[in-house]
Order: structure tokens, then C-alpha cells, then sequence
């Protein structure tokens, strides 16, 4: 009897359950129509993390609850961004777990677990921000470098290829990008003299299809910045989101700080293309452009940010140009069809240099040893997401403000899978002669205080680079940023406060504390005409929609 | 380098039952064995062992001193070693664990035990290490206990001292002893707020936010304010604490430092 029921069920289910469409390069391109979903990590392929959803507005944002909430099970920095895809969800948690879980209950349907090599070394912690997913497929950078395909309906590995040698320090932690068919990833492994680089990979084999060297070769431009074989050891390591537009076919990384970290008198030259973004053809990985934005870094400022692709209004005419606040203190305006820089202005104070020439290349100050360096080591800002809104025409963002750093720099010795920085942050500089404290994550007690430095929630015009509202945090913040086509801005801080606020004037329409730091940035999606929207904060995942 | 890179600074009480252990051979009920001599650590001694520490053992350590599991140099968290003969031995043998033996100049040895017990200190701040039994003794003599409270006694008005060996490096401890306004913690400053509602409160902060103040007034009241309460909120930058420079003899010092160095918690 019991099974002639479920038979009957299983009918009607295959009768009534619409076929799940498969994701293809060409939903994924128009992801902006269809804003139920959050398909890729920054919700759309020009980083703008700006939804069309609408339920949740102005009005009545105050009346966002609770609707499921899932403990993560393993400790630290849970720095996941989800994707939703016709009602389910997809999210990773420390070190290399993945999850496919209902969206609208919170339930799992399945983890797929993978244990990364004992041996794998990560400067700052086992992140993993997350997977991409094409067809029925989901992909996941791991900790050893190993890039992994899983089926997205049974969470059985497909395939799993090793990416680079984690024995040279290699490993990765961002969110695969999907492109045309291939995954695209990039590795870390900044603080030991790794040679960065991206790779895009076959999705149904796994086969390497090309790569890109963030550090030229011997004969390749860029090669003259380097001198002897400090190359080798040059860093340069891509491991943020980067962002695509299908139009030009172009795809833009930030890429990271040079080897070794703080000792640039051992590299001289430009280091090229750290600290930069890259332009590459998305068929060859053949560089189209590149815009440094420090030279011979010696603050490890990586431009970690997400490129943020915006077609907007620019001396009359509307122009195709890409938004970038950088760790190094600066907000850029570039044109991304060539990379010429058009505007830089610091959002923070900023004292490594005075300014930017015509071409955006700094004017640095010589600094002593011991003096403290504007922004700190932690940067103006960092790679948690920023949003742009169309609507708005404002960019948001999260921002340490009043926070410098002394170094200590030294001569670093290379040794295959070690260490290579170059000296380290000496201490936070605040209050002169203060006792300096950790940046390191805290828990829930704040002994740093704000004289140390503090957080903003930042809306630039990045017309004027001008501030056009900020909300003050007390602590710093490591939050991401998430917009709405009803001018919502969600986005949190280490406080554990999770906000709403009107993205045109940063009036704070609600708040609540989820107890543990926002390191991570918002999604939204709809399922069954209901708007959600989840953010990641301490060791839970929390998803709110209005109440009904 | 993205935010989790650490600075070695301790945070508050995340102790392992290992260094719980460990504190109890080395705490307030036993004369630690490691601060039974006299031993004095200049600047010189402490920023030369920085400097062999990078070359020789930060590959292993870590620029933090926590790269290896069980140990933490800035913490002064050992598996076995307690004295400084200890940790001298432990650098000239090695050990099975994968630590090679060094064969360093004596003065280079000597440093790098410095750099060390002062908690890898890279701004080399000198400290000299007495008598810990003598500097509980000095702890209850000066009067302490009217501003701090340790071992269940005292007053709770300055902050508690039972794990400030632990939370401290012992440069830092001495600069609180003898500079207190240069030691001073951010969140230990006093503050005085005055709320909407007329009431004048100076106190401790325990914690701070955006929207709100935990803090300890004078009474010992435990109190959390909200900020929009608060019509201005004062935060001074002068210790309350007074300078024991000169109030204490040097060797009062070494002795008192001997002892708070050894207060790691329970
Ligand atoms: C090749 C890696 C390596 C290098 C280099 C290294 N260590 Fe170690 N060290 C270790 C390991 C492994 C342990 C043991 C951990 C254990 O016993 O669990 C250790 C333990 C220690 C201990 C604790 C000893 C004890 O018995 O309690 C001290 C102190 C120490 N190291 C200091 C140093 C100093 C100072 C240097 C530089 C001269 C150094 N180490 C270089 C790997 C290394
Ligand atoms: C009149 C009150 C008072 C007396 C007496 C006093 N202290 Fe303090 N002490 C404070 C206050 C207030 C602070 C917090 C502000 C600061 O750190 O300067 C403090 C801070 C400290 C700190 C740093 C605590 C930390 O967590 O960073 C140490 C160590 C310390 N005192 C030790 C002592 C010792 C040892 C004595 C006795 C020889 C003593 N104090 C006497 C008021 C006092």
C-alpha cells in the first residue's frame, strides 16, 4: 500500500516537477534576467553584486526575519559566498566541504567532502570563498590546489586535477569563474615566492587549456621589471573574483602583491603585473592590457578588489569603464576597453605617497623604517566584495579608516614552499606610542577599541571619488556589499550587525546582531514569489525574508 | 595577504589545557624554576635574536612564533622546556620531532634565548626577571590590591592581573609598571560618560560597539550603555595607574616582574 503511494508520488512528480534547466554560459551571460538565481559569485559577470529582485524595499525592510539559519560544524573564518540556483543553494565551509542545500529550508540534500594534503600552506587561514557552476556541475578550488568537479545533483566528484605544486606553496581559496565554457581559476601562495598565475580548465575534463603567468618570462613584455631571477620568486598570486564582459571579451583579475612581501628593496624594478589588473582574452589568456597600480610594492597592498565593470556617464559621454578601491588607498576610474587611467583619488588617508600623475602611477614618499604607513597592512579596503548600482550610480564599499602599520624589513631567503615576506608588520600605529594590538580576528570582546583604527560602510561617487554618504562602524569591517533595484544596500561588520541601509543617503533602515563577524558578503534570490537574502556571519548561515 | 595574517600579540585567555598545565608548574603556588636566577635581557641581546631568529628559525616557527603545533615562542609555550638552560638545550640538540640541532656562537645562543623570553619582542623593549616568590611578596606589599584584583582578592576597578603573563609580553608588563600612561591597553582606559539622563559614570571598559558600551564603574557595577543614552563620552589618555620607576628599587622590579610574567591563568 505504503508503496503503491510513493510510486503514485513518484509519478506525479515527474509529471508536475519542471525540468531543472541546466546552467549554460549563455544563462550565466544574461544572469541579469533572471535575478531569482544568484548564479555566479558576485551575482552577475561585472562584479556589481546588484539584484533586480524587488520585494524587499524601503518600506518595509524593517520587517525582515529569520527563516533558517545552518551552524557551520568546523571553526574559524567562514568566508563562503553562496550561489543559488533554482532553489538550491551551493556553498562551501572550511576547508574544502561543499553543500547543496534547500534554499528556502535549509536543509542539505548533500556535503561532498575532500581532505586537503596535510601539507598545504596558506598564509591566512584555510578559506575557501566558494564554487562556480556550469551544466549540472559544480567547481571547487581547494586548499592543495586541486581544482575539483562535482555533480551538482548527487555531490559525487566527476573529476579532480592538481593545479599547482603544493610543495611550492601554491594553493587555492577563491571561487572558481566560469567563461565561456571553461572555469577559470587562480592560485595563492603570495607569501612564498610562488610565480601567480590563472588557468582556465576543460569543464567536462579537466584538461589545463591555457595559462597566464601573472610574472612575464624570459622575452615576454613586462620581463624588464625584474631583475637577476627575482622573477622566480615574484608572487603575484590571483586569488580574488575577477569579472568578465561577454561585449568586449575581456576578462579582469586583480592581481597580488610581490615576493617578498614587505622587502621591495630585494625586487627592484616595477614587479610587473602585481598589484595590477589584467585584461586577458578569454580564449588564449593572451594579455589584452594591464594598469599597475603599485609599483614595487612594500606594504603588500595585492588589488584584490573585484573589478567592477560599469557603463556610466563619463565627461558627457557614456563610457565603458571599470571601478576599483584598492588596498593601496586609492578609488580608480579606468577605461576597460583599453585600461587607460582617467581618475584615482584616496578614500582613505594615504601617506606611502602623494598622490597619483597623469598617468595613475603614484608619486611615493620615501618612508623610514618604523614609520607608520597610511593605510595599515589590512589596506584601505580589501577583497571583500564591493556593489555598484545603476540606480544610484554609487559605489560601496568597506573601508578601514584612521589604521597605519609599522614594518620591520628584512632580506628574505627562498626555500621551496616556505615563507618568503621580507620582514612583518611591526604593530597598529594609532595613539602614538600606544601598545600595539592584534588585527588578527577576535572574538566577541573588542580590546582593540576604535583609537586603532575603525570601519566604514562607504557609498563613493566615483564620478568625484567623493564620499556621497559613509555610516561609521566602531570596529573595523571585513564585510562584503549587496544592492537591490530597490535601493537597498545590505552589508554587515565584525560586530556581528547585519544592516539594510537606503543606498541613496545611508540612512539604516534595520539592523540585527547575529553574534559572530561578517566576513563575507550578502546574496539575495526568490523562490516561489518570496525575496531572501543570506549572509554568512560567525560559524551560521542566516536567511531572512519579510514576514508574512 | 588577505585579514587572517596574525601579529603576535596575544588575545585574551585562549589557552589550551596543555599551557593550563603548564601554568600550574610555573604559577603563583610554585617558585618557577625559570625565574629562580636573576636574568637580565638588554635591547641589544633581544634584537640581535630577532635577526638569527629570521635567518634560522622563522622557516619552522613562523614570523608569529606559532608555525608549529604545541608551541608558541611568543607565548612561551613549550612542550618541555621550563628554564632558559631548557631552551638553550633544545636549540643546541634538537629534537625528534624534526628540529635539527644548532651549532651557534655563544652569543648568538644567548640572544636568541632573549628574544624568546621576551615573547618575541621585536621592538626590544629590556627587562630584567628576579625573583618571582619575592615579587609576590612586593606585589602585596606596594598595594596592588587596591586597584586590581588577582586570585579571587582585591579591587576589580583596574583590570585583573591573572593571566597577564599569559596576555603580555614582559616588556609590555614593564612599561605598565614603570610608564603606565606608555603601557596602557586601549580598551583599559578609564572613561567617564555622561548620559542624557544627568548620571555621571566613570568606570572600565570591558567592550565597545557601534551602538553600545560594556564597561565596570568604580562601585564594581557591571553596567552596558547604549550610546544614544550618552551625551558625551570621555576617554582618558592618562593611566590612572601610578609609575613605579623609583617607588621600587630595580631589583623590586625585576622580582615583581618575575612574578606577573608567571601569572598565566588557571
Ligand atoms: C626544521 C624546523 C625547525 C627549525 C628550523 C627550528 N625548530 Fe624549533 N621546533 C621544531 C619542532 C618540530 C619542535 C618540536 C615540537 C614538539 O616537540 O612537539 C620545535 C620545538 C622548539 C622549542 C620547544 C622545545 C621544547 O623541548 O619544549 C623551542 C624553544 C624551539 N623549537 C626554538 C627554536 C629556535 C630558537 C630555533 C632557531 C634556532 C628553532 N626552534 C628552529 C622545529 C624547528
Ligand atoms: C591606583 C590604582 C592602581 C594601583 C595602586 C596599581 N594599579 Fe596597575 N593599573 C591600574 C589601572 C587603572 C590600570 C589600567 C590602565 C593601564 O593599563 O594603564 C592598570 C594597569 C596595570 C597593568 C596592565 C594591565 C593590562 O591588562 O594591560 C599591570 C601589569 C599593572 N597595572 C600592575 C600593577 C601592579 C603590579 C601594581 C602594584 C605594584 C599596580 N598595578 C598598582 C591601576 C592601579
Amino acid at each position: 500500500m505504503l508503496r503503491a503511494i510513493l510510486s503514485l508520488l513518484a509519478i506525479f512528480a515527474l509529471v508536475f516537477t519542471p525540468v531543472q534547466a541546466q546552467v549554460t554560459s549563455q544563462r550565466l551571460e544574461r544572469s541579469a534576467s533572471e535575478p531569482n538565481n544568484w548564479m555566479t559569485y558576485s551575482g552577475g559577470y561585472n562584479g556589481q553584486r546588484y539584484s533586480g529582485l524587488s520585494q524587499i524595499n524601503r518600506n518595509n525592510a524593517k520587517k525582515l526575519s529569520q527563516v533558517w539559519v545552518v551552524q557551520n560544524q568546523v571553526p574559524g573564518a567562514w568566508e563562503s559566498n553562496p550561489l543559488v540556483v533554482d532553489g538550491i543553494m551551493y556553498l562551501t565551509q572550511r576547508p574544502n566541504d561543499v553543500m547543496a542545500l534547500d534554499a528556502k529550508t535549509g536543509r542539505l540534500f548533500w556535503i561532498y567532502h575532500w581532505a586537503p594534503d596535510p601539507g598545504a600552506q596558506v598564509c591566512c587561514g584555510s578559506n575557501n570563498r566558494g564554487v562556480a557552476i556550469l551544466g549540472n556541475t559544480l567547481f571547487m578550488g581547494t586548499l592543495d590546489a586541486h581544482l575539483i568537479a562535482i555533480d551538482a545533483k548527487t555531490g559525487k566528484a566527476l573529476w579532480n586535477t592538481v593545479v599547482a605544486d603544493l610543495k611550492k606553496g601554491y594553493s587555492i581559496t577563491m571561487a572558481p569563474l566560469i567563461v565561456k565554457d571553461q572555469v577559470l581559476v587562480g592560485v595563492g601562495g603570495g607569501e612564498y615566492g610562488v610565480r601567480g598565475f590563472v588557468a582556465a580548465f576543460d569543464p567536462r575534463s579537466g584538461k589545463e587549456l591555457w595559462r597566464f603567468n601573472v610574472i612575464p618570462g624570459p622575452g615576454e613584455p613586462g620581463f624588464e621589471t625584474w631583475e637577476g631571477d627575482d622573477w622566480k620568486t615574484g608572487g603575484g598570486p590571483i586569488w580574488t573574483m575577477g569579472s568578465y564582459d561577454p561585449v568586449l571579451n575581456l576578462v579582469y583579475w586583480g592581481t597580488g602583491n610581490p615576493g617578498p612581501d614587505w622587502n621591495p628593496a630585494q625586487r627592484p624594478g616595477d614587479n610587473l603585473y602585481t598589484d595590477s589588473v589584467v585584461a586577458l582574452d578569454p580564449d588564449t589568456g593572451k594579455l589584452k592590457w594591464h594598469f599597475q597600480f603599485t609599483p614595487n610594492d612594500a606594504n603588500d597592498y595585492d588589488a584584490t578588489q573585484v573589478p567592477v565593470l560599469a557603463d556610466m556617464d563619463w565627461n558627457g559621454k557614456t563610457a565603458k569603464l571599470m571601478l576599483f578601491a584598492n588596498r593601496n588607498g586609492f578609488f580608480y576610474v579606468l577605461d576597460r576597453v583599453t585600461g587607460k587611467f582617467l581618475q584615482g583619488t584616496p578614500f582613505v588617508k594615504v601617506n606611502w605617497a602623494t598622490g597619483l600623475d597623469k598617468n595613475g602611477r603614484p608619486i611615493k614618499t620615501p618612508l623610514d623604517n618604523g614609520t607608520p604607513v597610511w593605510p595599515g597592512n589590512q589596506g584601505g579596503t580589501n577583497w571583500y566584495p564591493p556593489a555598484y548600482s545603476p540606480r544610484t550610480g554609487l559605489f560601496y564599499f568597506s573601508v578601514w579608516e584612521n589604521y597605519a602599520t609599522t614594518y620591520h624589513r628584512e632580506e628574505a631567503v627562498y626555500q621551496p614552499g616556505r615563507t618568503f615576506v621580507g620582514g612583518a608588520p611591526a604593530g597598529i600605529s594609532p595613539a602614538p606610542g600606544a601598545p600595539t594590538v592584534s588585527i588578527g580576528r577576535r572574538g566577541p570582546i573588542d580590546y582593540w577599541t576604535n583609537e586603532v583604527g575603525n570601519g566604514a560602510t562607504v557609498a563613493l561617487d566615483p564620478r568625484t571619488g567623493k564620499r556621497a554618504w559613509a555610516f561609521t562602524h566602531y570596529d573595523v569591517t571585513d564585510a562584503g556589499m549587496m544592492t537591490t533595484a530597490t535601493d537597498l544596500l545590505f552589508t554587515g561588520g565584525r560586530e556581528g550587525y547585519f544592516y539594510a541601509f537606503d543606498a541613496r543617503n545611508g540612512e539604516l533602515l534595520w539592523k540585527t546582531n547575529l553574534g559572530g563577524s561578517i566576513v563575507t558578503a550578502p546574496i539575495t534570490y526568490e523562490i516561489d514569489g518570496k525575496q531572501y537574502v543570506s549572509i554568512i556571519a560567525g560559524n551560521i548561515l542566516s536567511t531572512f525574508a519579510l514576514q508574512d | 595577504m588577505d585579514i587572517h595574517k596574525l601579529i603576535p600579540i596575544p588575545s585574551r585567555r585562549r589557552f589550551t589545557n596543555l599551557l593550563g598545565a603548564f601554568a600550574l608548574g610555573v604559577g603563583t603556588t610554585m617558585a618557577a624554576p625559570a625565574t629562580a636566577q636573576d636574568h637580565q635581557y638588554s635591547a641589544e641581546q633581544i634584537q640581535a635574536g630577532y635577526r638569527t631568529y629570521v635567518s634560522q628559525c622563522q622557516l619552522c616557527h613562523g614570523s608569529n612564533g606559532d608555525g608549529i603545533a604545541r608551541v608558541s615562542l611568543s607565548r612561551q609555550q613549550f612542550p618541555r622546556a621550563v628554564t632558559d638552560d631548557d631552551i638553550r638545550m633544545a636549540i643546541t640538540t634538537g629534537n625528534a620531532a624534526g628540529m635539527p640541532p644548532f651549532a651557534l656562537k655563544a652569543d648568538e645562543l644567548e640572544n636568541l634565548v632573549a628574544f624568546v623570553r621576551s615573547g618575541m619582542d621585536r621592538t626590544g623593549t629590556e627587562f630584567r626577571l628576579g625573583d618571582a616568590r619575592r615579587g609576590k611578596a612586593i606585589y602585596e606589599k606596594a598595594g596592588c590590591a587596591a586597584c586590581h584584583r588577582l586570585d579571587g582578592n582585591g579591587s576589580r576597578t583596574a583590570p585583573a592581573l591573572d593571566d597577564i603573563g599569559f596576555i603580555r609580553r614582559p616588556g609590555q608588563i614593564l612599561t605598565s609598571l614603570t610608564d603606565p600612561t606608555k603601557g596602557t591597553m586601549p580598551i583599559n582606559r578609564s572613561v567617564t560618560i555622561f548620559t542624557a539622563d544627568g548620571r555621571t559614570i566613570h568606570g572600565r571598559r570591558f567592550n565597545e560597539d557601534t551602538f553600545s558600551v560594556q564597561l565596570i564603574d568604580q562601585q564594581e557595577n557591571v553596567l552596558s550603555i547604549n550610546k544614544s543614552d550618552i551625551r558625551r563620552f570621555d576617554v582618558s589618555m592618562t593611566s590612572q595607574m601610578p609609575s613605579y620607576r623609583g617607588r621600587l628599587s630595580d631589583v623590586e622590579l625585576a622580582d615583581l616582574l618575575a612574578y606577573l610574567v608567571s601569572l598565566r591563568g588557571k
